[in-house]
C-alpha cells in the first residue's frame, strides 16, 4: 500500500502583474511538480539563481502567495483548504526559517519571547516545565541559555539569532521544515554549525526539509535530492550526489562549472562568454526556457517546450537533448 | 619601486561615548604591482572600514587614529583635500560594495562614464565619448550597451559599467570592496575573469575585499585574512590555503562547504565584538591551540619564510 505522500507541489503556476495602465504579466513560477514523500525523512534542495522562482515556490506552499494556477496538498489535502479551516495545525507542521536573521525580531522585546510565544500558541507545555523545555531546545542548538535568555535582539549575533530559531522550531517539531537561504547571512565559520543542527533534525526527529538556496556548495551538504529551477522552470532533479558529478541539462552544467572551488590550485581554465540575451529574460514564450543561452541550442528549442523527461534510475531532465 | 601600495601599522578607530572602537587596530602590509590581492575576512571584521581608511573616505565617527600609508611612493595620510582629489580615480580608484546600484537610472550608460572621465581629468567630453564604448568592450560588454539605461542591464552588466568607469583613466590601483557579491553564480565566474585579464590588459594591481574564501582561491595572488581588526596572515594564496599557518585561517578553510568535499566542520563560540575585543590575541576564546601567552600577550606579525608572515605564538620561526 502506497501511504499519502507528505507534500506533494502540481502544476503549480504563479503570475505576478506589475504596472497600472500597461499590464506587464511575470511568469515566476511556470508549471512546476515535485513530490517530498516523507516516508524516510529527507532533506530536498530547491536551487536556482535570482529570479529562477524558488522563493515563490516556498512562499505558496507557505500559503503566504495564492498560485495562478495549480496545487498544493499537503498529506494530500488542498493547502488553501487547511488553512481556512484549521490554520494552527497547518503552521504547527509545516514550519518556515527566513533568510534575513535580523528583521524577524522584534527590538522591543526580549529574544525569550519567540520561544514563549509558540509554547503558549500551541500549547507545548505547561506553566511548570515551560522554562525547562525552553533551555532544553537552547542547549540542542548549541546555545548555553544563560548566555541568551533575558537579551534583545540587537544584543546577540547573526549566528545565534538563526540559530535561536532552530530551538524554536525543534519545540515545534514540525514534520516539513522550509528554509529560505537561511545561512546566506551568517559567517562561514559558523555555517557549518547551522547545517550540522539541519541535519541532525533530519536524523534524530524524523524532520523533512525543503532547502531554498542559490549556493550548490551548501546543497551538497545539506541535501539528498535537489531540483534544479531555471526562470520558474524545472530544468533538472534528481540526487545531489549525482547531478554534482555528472549534470545533464546544459543550465546545470553551467551553473557547476562556475562553482567557485576552494582551492587555488585548481582554477577555472576555459573562459566564459557573455551574450547579450544574459540579460535572463524570455525571449519568446515558447520553446526552452534556456534558448538564448544555452551553448547547445538548435532550431527546434525555439520552438518546441520540453518536458521533464526521466533519464536513468533517479533523474529528470527537461532538455530536448535527452528527449 | 615594486610596491603600489604600502600601509603600516594602520588604524582606523570609531569615536564613542566611551571612548575609541577599535575597528582596524594596526595592520601592515604591501600591494605590488600589477597584483591581485585579497583581503578576505567575516562580517565585522574591519575589511570595509580598512579600504575606506586606506581611500581616507571615511566618515566620522570615523577616523584614521594612526599609521602610514604610502601610495606610488606618495604618503596619502599627508595630502590636503586638493592633492588627492588628483590622485583619485587616475592613479587610484574605488568600487564601492553594493556600487552597481548606484548608477544614475535617468543617464545613458555612456553618459555615466563620459561623465567620470570629465569630472576626474582634463579630456574633452569628444574624446571622452569615443573612449566608452573602448571601455565597454574591455570589460567584456557588447558596446552597443552605451546607449542603454540602467534598468535594461542585469546585475553583472551593471557591475562591468561601474569597473569600466573605475578603470576609465588607467589607473594603477582599483580597490574593489566585494565586488561579487550577491551576484549570481555564473555572472560572478564572469566579472572575476574580467577582473583577471583587466590586470593583463591595463598593468593594474587590484586590492580585492571579498569574505568568500573561494572567490579568493579563484582570483588572488596574495591573500591577508582579517579577524577582529587585525591581518592573522599574509601569503601567497596557493601557500595558504594548502599550509595555514594561522590557525583561525585554517579552521576558515575547513570550514568552507564545497562540492569537492563532503565534511565540514565550523568554528565553536562567536566572533568578537569591537565594542570589546578580548584580550591577547584576538582570536584565542575560539582557538583549539591556545596558550597561557594568547590569553595575555597580542602576538605580533612576523615574517616566517619567503614572503609569508603571520601573528600567532604558536608558529615557530
Amino acid at each position: 500500500m502506497t501511504t499519502t505522500p507528505l507534500l506533494q507541489v502540481n502544476h503549480l503556476k504563479k503570475i505576478f502583474t506589475t504596472g497600472v495602465l500597461t499590464k506587464r504579466q511575470i511568469k515566476a513560477v511556470d508549471d512546476v511538480s515535485f513530490t517530498i514523500f516523507g516516508e524516510k525523512p529527507q532533506v530536498t534542495a530547491l536551487v536556482g539563481e535570482s529570479g529562477s522562482g524558488k522563493s515563490t515556490i516556498l512562499r505558496t506552499i507557505l500559503g503566504l502567495i495564492r498560485p495562478t494556477s495549480g496545487e498544493i496538498l499537503y498529506k494530500g489535502k488542498d493547502v488553501f483548504e487547511l488553512l481556512k479551516k484549521n490554520p494552527k495545525n497547518y503552521r504547527r507542521e509545516v514550519q518556515v526559517i527566513f533568510q534575513d536573521p535580523y528583521s524577524i525580531y522584534n527590538p522591543f522585546y526580549k529574544v525569550d519571547r519567540v520561544l514563549e510565544l509558540v509554547i503558549k500558541k500551541f500549547n507545548l507545555a505547561s506553566e511548570t516545565n515551560h522554562d525547562d523545555l525552553i533551555r532544553d531546545s537552547l542547549r540542542k542548538v548549541g546555545i548555553r541559555p544563560e548566555e541568551l535568555l533575558g537579551r534583545y535582539p540587537h544584543q546577540i549575533s547573526g549566528g545565534e539569532r538563526q540559530r535561536l530559531m532552530l530551538a524554536r522550531i525543534l519545540l515545534i517539531k514540525p514534520n516539513l521544515l522550509l528554509a529560505d537561504e537561511p545561512v546566506s547571512m551568517i559567517d562561514a565559520s559558523l555555517r557549518a554549525i547551522f547545517l550540522d543542527i539541519l541535519l541532525e533534525f533530519k536524523k534524530k526527529y524524523n524532520i523533512s526539509s525543503i532547502y531554498v538556496t542559490h549556493d550548490f556548495n551548501v546543497a551538497n551538504y545539506v541535501a539528498d535530492d535537489v531540483i534544479v529551477l531555471c526562470n520558474g522552470v524545472i530544468v533538472e532533479k534528481g540526487l545531489i550526489s549525482e547531478i554534482i558529478s555528472d549534470p545533464l541539462h546544459p543550465y546545470t552544467k553551467n551553473l557547476i562549472s562556475s562553482i567557485p572551488v576552494p582551492d587555488p590550485t585548481d582554477r577555472w581554465k576555459d573562459k566564459i562568454q557573455l551574450k547579450v540575451t544574459d540579460l535572463g529574460r524570455r525571449v519568446k514564450s515558447q520553446g526552452c526556457i534556456y534558448f538564448g543561452r544555452c551553448p547547445v541550442s538548435c532550431s527546434e528549442c525555439s520552438e518546441r517546450n520540453p518536458m521533464l523527461k526521466k533519464v536513468g534510475n533517479n533523474r529528470e531532465v527537461a532538455c530536448l537533448q535527452y528527449d | 619601486m615594486d610596491h603600489i601600495l604600502e600601509v603600516e601599522n594602520f588604524k582606523v578607530y570609531y569615536k564613542g561615548v566611551a571612548g575609541d572602537y577599535r575597528a582596524v587596530d594596526g595592520v601592515s602590509f604591501e600591494v605590488k604591482r600589477r597584483e591581485i590581492f585579497g583581503i578576505a575576512g567575516e562580517s565585522g571584521c574591519g575589511k570595509s572600514t580598512l579600504v575606506e581608511g586606506i581611500l581616507r573616505i571615511i566618515k566620522p565617527p570615523g577616523y584614521v587614529a594612526g599609521g602610514k600609508v604610502i601610495f606610488d611612493g606618495i604618503e596619502l595620510l599627508k595630502l590636503n583635500e586638493e592633492e588627492l582629489r588628483k590622485i583619485r580615480w587616475k592613479k587610484l580608484s574605488y568600487v564601492p560594495q553594493g556600487s552597481m546600484n548606484s548608477l544614475n537610472p535617468i543617464l545613458k550608460v555612456k553618459d555615466q562614464i563620459i561623465d567620470a572621465i570629465v569630472t576626474n581629468s582634463e579630456i574633452t567630453k569628444k574624446e571622452a565619448e569615443k573612449q566608452a564604448p573602448k571601455l565597454l568592450e574591455t570589460v567584456g560588454l557588447p558596446t552597443d550597451v552605451s546607449e542603454m539605461y540602467p534598468h535594461e542591464l542585469s546585475g553583472g552588466m551593471k557591475q562591468r559599467v561601474i569597473i569600466a568607469t573605475a578603470i576609465a583613466l588607467k589607473p594603477d590601483l582599483v580597490v574593489a570592496d566585494e565586488p561579487v557579491t550577491a551576484l549570481d553564480l555564473v555572472v560572478q565566474r564572469g566579472i572575476l575573469q574580467t577582473i583577471s585579464e583587466l590586470r593583463e590588459k591595463n598593468n593594474v594591481a587590484i586590492l580585492f575585499v571579498a569574505h568568500d574564501m573561494a572567490v579568493h582561491a579563484e582570483l588572488v595572488d596574495r591573500l591577508a585574512v582579517m579577524y577582529a581588526g587585525l591581518i592573522m596572515e599574509i601569503g601567497p594564496v596557493i601557500d595558504v590555503f594548502k599550509d595555514p599557518l594561522n590557525p583561525y585561517t585554517k579552521l576558515l578553510i575547513d570550514a568552507i562547504p564545497s562540492i569537492a568535499k563532503k565534511k565540514i566542520k565550523g568554528i565553536p563560540g562567536i566572533s568578537p565584538s569591537l565594542f570589546n575585543w578580548p584580550a591577547g590575541c584576538r582570536f584565542h576564546p575560539r582557538c583549539p591551540f591556545a596558550q597561557n601567552v594568547c590569553k595575555t600577550e597580542l602576538p605580533q606579525m612576523r615574517k616566517v619564510g619567503q614572503d609569508r608572515f603571520v601573528a600567532c605564538h604558536l608558529v615557530g620561526e
